[in-house]
């Protein structure tokens, strides 16, 4: 029994990564890869929960990333990140209606890394309200369709 | 009791670790529920042909893989309702780790529809094939459902020189060619049709040789050719006769260069539809090199001082060689004879050697069919720069490329360059292209040094080998040629270590061969490549250590790697 259970404390101490060692001082010398960066899921600007027109712009920011990549609603949309701030803005088509979406973004880096996803959910409605102010990403104002 | 609910914590605790992970940020590869590279989006599902389509994919192969393709299952229905099946593979080109591009979505047809060009909607699955080092293959495991839009396009229907009969738009370009094409409306009714084409400026240097147009600050210039025709009834527009776009030389200093086409038809109702795209100009014979070194062999290790002691306290050593070598550097070239037999390609050399077996150079020319070329090269018998390769076609448009030392040392010979690892080098020519038909190889080294901390050696080795010509007969036949080069070589390379106390040193030195394989492409007419033949350049480097042993005599043992042969042309 006491062999159990030294080797579910072991398991539990595995599973937390290498164990603190002491490492001697490396030198000048780089002699292996840089490692890779922090990809966290994308953060998003509010989106209403009831939406009346068929494209949807999601903005928001995805830092280290080279593109977002939405899924839920069709085909799954893409979009860059602005290299400078990791800003994004991506067109999400919401054909059928009324219908709800639970859209899933990640962000993906240049290194084919996969960030965890980001979920939002939206319902699209005829007679939800207009959102104020709202437009598409290239500045162009929304439109019925 | 208190046993069980420790245990039973013990495993509470091991089962919540498991399931919260310690923090790291865990991949989503897990959640795709595939291991495999797996679609996960396009750049754009509504796209003209010729536009270039991204496509991005989850858990890429790694870089060596050797080929990424997407594979298309579905149904496209064309404009008029009409449905067919799709089933097609479209290799893609990587463009990051997670992303290849898809380039053969146009211009020159609809993969979708490749025997009759429509507009239409593609409904089906793509997925990611990878076609593995190893030749193996990995499909993916849940290809993505799509719609995909092929909106009203342009296409090129015809792009060949105007001296070739291609049964497809040519897929590259050759430089002094003149070339007509055709181009075509697909799904909308075009009233008028605008040309450009961009090409970089070529002039002709001092010793008249074209070189690319550069202003002063490094920029290439470019000029572009505009033409704007009334669109046929059919929907076919041509660019022949006068029009037809003539391209300038490829200058010797470049692989190739880029001309961009941008083709843009209207139709009554003010819509343009646009289709650029970008195509390479070559020369017919070019030489394709990766610049990669490969070693070929590792020398034995040499003593180069006698047995230094560390004595008491230890002592630091610093060694100095410099080293004058007359070092002979290797060109060898090899050709498929079943392409030098060709009609379309006979080899002669200005010294009057005809490669062709059948035919001498007037038989070439005499010949009169259209698209006869004959191809000859000459040695330049004073340089280092290689060999020149000249190629005629029936018209007796000259064209050369110049393949050799130069272009694969990657360096030009007669100026020095310091090198990463502090060594200096500079080398002169002094000798030409040497050849003959039998092989004599001298090799002598002097190896002189003196004191035990200072070590400086001087060296002097000389190869003298002749040119080797050989025919082989038989299944795989190939033409050799090869030639050799001396050249002196001077390095200096400095090397600092320490004895250790109560040991003794001895410097030694290892020499190691490399080669460097290039490949000669021939390209057609029709900018259909062929790999005809190859070159292989070996060249020599050395490296100086200090190996340590408790006495010495006898000597220490070196630390260098023991001699190793990786080719078939080791010399022990």
């Amino acid at each position: 029994m006491r062999t159990l259970i030294l080797v579910a404390l072991a398991s539990v101490a595995v599973a937390c990564g290498p164990p603190s060692v002491e490492l001697p001082k490396g030198n000048d010398q780089i002699t292996s890869d840089t490692p890779p960066t922090e990809l966290p899921a994308p953060s998003l600007q509010a989106v209403p929960e009831s939406y009346p027109f068929r494209k949807l712009a999601i903005r928001g920011v995805a830092a280290n990333a080279a593109r977002v990549i939405v899924e839920g609603a069709g085909n799954p949309a893409t979009a860059s990140v602005q290299p400078l701030d990791g800003t994004f803005c991506v067109i999400v088509e919401l054909n059928t209606s009324p219908a709800d979406y639970t859209l899933t973004l990640r962000s993906q880096s240049h290194d084919g890394r996969l960030s965890l996803p980001a979920n939002i959910g939206v319902s699209r409605a005829s007679t939800a309200p207009v959102p104020l102010d709202a437009k598409l990403c290239d500045g162009s104002p929304l439109e019925e369709s | 009791m208190r046993m069980r609910n420790l245990v039973a914590g013990a495993l509470t605790l091991t089962a919540f670790s498991i399931v919260t992970g310690c923090g790291d940020s865990a991949t989503t590869s897990e959640e795709l529920q595939t291991t495999k590279p797996h679609l996960l989006a396009l750049s754009t599902y509504s796209a003209s042909l010729g536009t270039p389509i991204d496509a991005f994919m989850a858990n890429p192969p790694p870089s060596t893989a050797r080929a990424i393709e997407l594979v298309f299952e579905g149904v496209f229905r064309r404009g008029d309702g009409r449905e067919e099946p799709v089933s097609m593979t479209q290799r893609a080109n990587r463009t990051e780790a997670g992303a290849v591009r898809w380039t053969t979505f146009g211009p020159f047809g609809n993969p979708f529809t490749p025997n009759d060009p429509d507009i239409g909607l593609f409904k089906g699955k793509v997925g990611v094939k990878v076609t593995n080092e190893d030749g193996t293959s990995t499909m993916d495991e849940s290809p993505l459902p799509i719609e995909f839009e092929v909106k009203p396009s342009v296409i090129v229907t015809e792009l060949q020189p105007t001296t070739a009969h291609c049964d497809k738009p040519a897929l590259r370009l050759i430089g002094r060619l003149s070339y007509k094409m055709k181009a075509k409306a697909v799904g909308f009714k075009a009233t008028s049709i605008e040309y450009s084409f961009k090409i970089p400026g070529i002039v002709l240097d001092t010793e008249g040789q074209p070189v690319l147009d550069e202003a002063e600050d490094g920029t290439t210039q470019y000029r572009t050719t505009t033409l704007s025709h009334t669109m046929a009834a059919e929907g076919v527009d041509a660019v022949d006769g006068e029009e037809v776009l003539t391209l300038p030389p490829v200058p010797e200093n470049v692989p190739n260069y880029g001309v961009i086409f941008s083709i843009a038809a209207r139709d009554d109702a003010g819509r343009t539809v646009r289709s650029t795209f970008g195509m390479t100009a070559h020369n017919p014979l070019e030489v394709y090199d990766d610049k990669r070194f490969t070693l070929a062999e590792i020398y034995p290790a040499v003593p180069v001082s006698s047995c230094i002691p560390g004595g008491q306290q230890g002592r630091a050593v610093d060694y100095q060689e410099s080293t004058t070598e007359m070092r002979q550097r290797e060109l060898r070239m090899s050709f498929s004879r079943s392409w030098l037999k060709s009609d379309e390609n006979n080899w002669s050399t200005t010294d009057g050697k005809t490669f062709s077996t059948s035919k001498t150079v007037s038989d070439a020319f005499s010949r009169t069919h259209g698209t006869q070329n004959t191809l000859s090269f000459e040695r330049n018998g004073s340089t280092t720069n290689g060999t020149s390769f000249n190629w005629y076609d029936s018209n007796s448009t000259n064209w050369s490329v110049n393949v050799g030392l130069k272009g694969l040392v990657g360096g030009d010979y007669g100026r020095g360059w310091t090198r990463s690892d502090g060594g200096e080098r500079t080398s002169s020519t002094t000798e030409g292209w040497s050849r003959g038909e039998s092989n004599t190889t001298i090799d002598s080294t002097t190896v002189d040094h003196s004191t035990a901390t200072t070590d400086a050696s001087d060296v002097s080795k000389s190869d003298t080998k002749g040119g080797s010509e050989r025919q082989d007969v038989g299944t795989g036949e190939s033409n050799d040629k090869a030639w050799t080069v001396s050249s002196s070589d001077m390095t200096q390379r400095g090397f600092q270590a320490s004895v250790i106390a109560g040991t003794y040193g001895v410097f030694y030195r290892q020499l190691a061969r490399y080669t460097r394989r290039a490949f000669i492409l021939e390209f057609t007419k029709c900018g259909e490549s062929e790999v005809v033949g190859d070159i292989t350049l070996k060249d020599y480097v050395w490296a100086p250590d200090l190996a340590l042993g408790q006495a010495c005599p006898p000597l220490p043992q070196s630390n260098f790697p023991k001699p190793q042969c990786y080719d078939s042309q080791c010399e022990l």
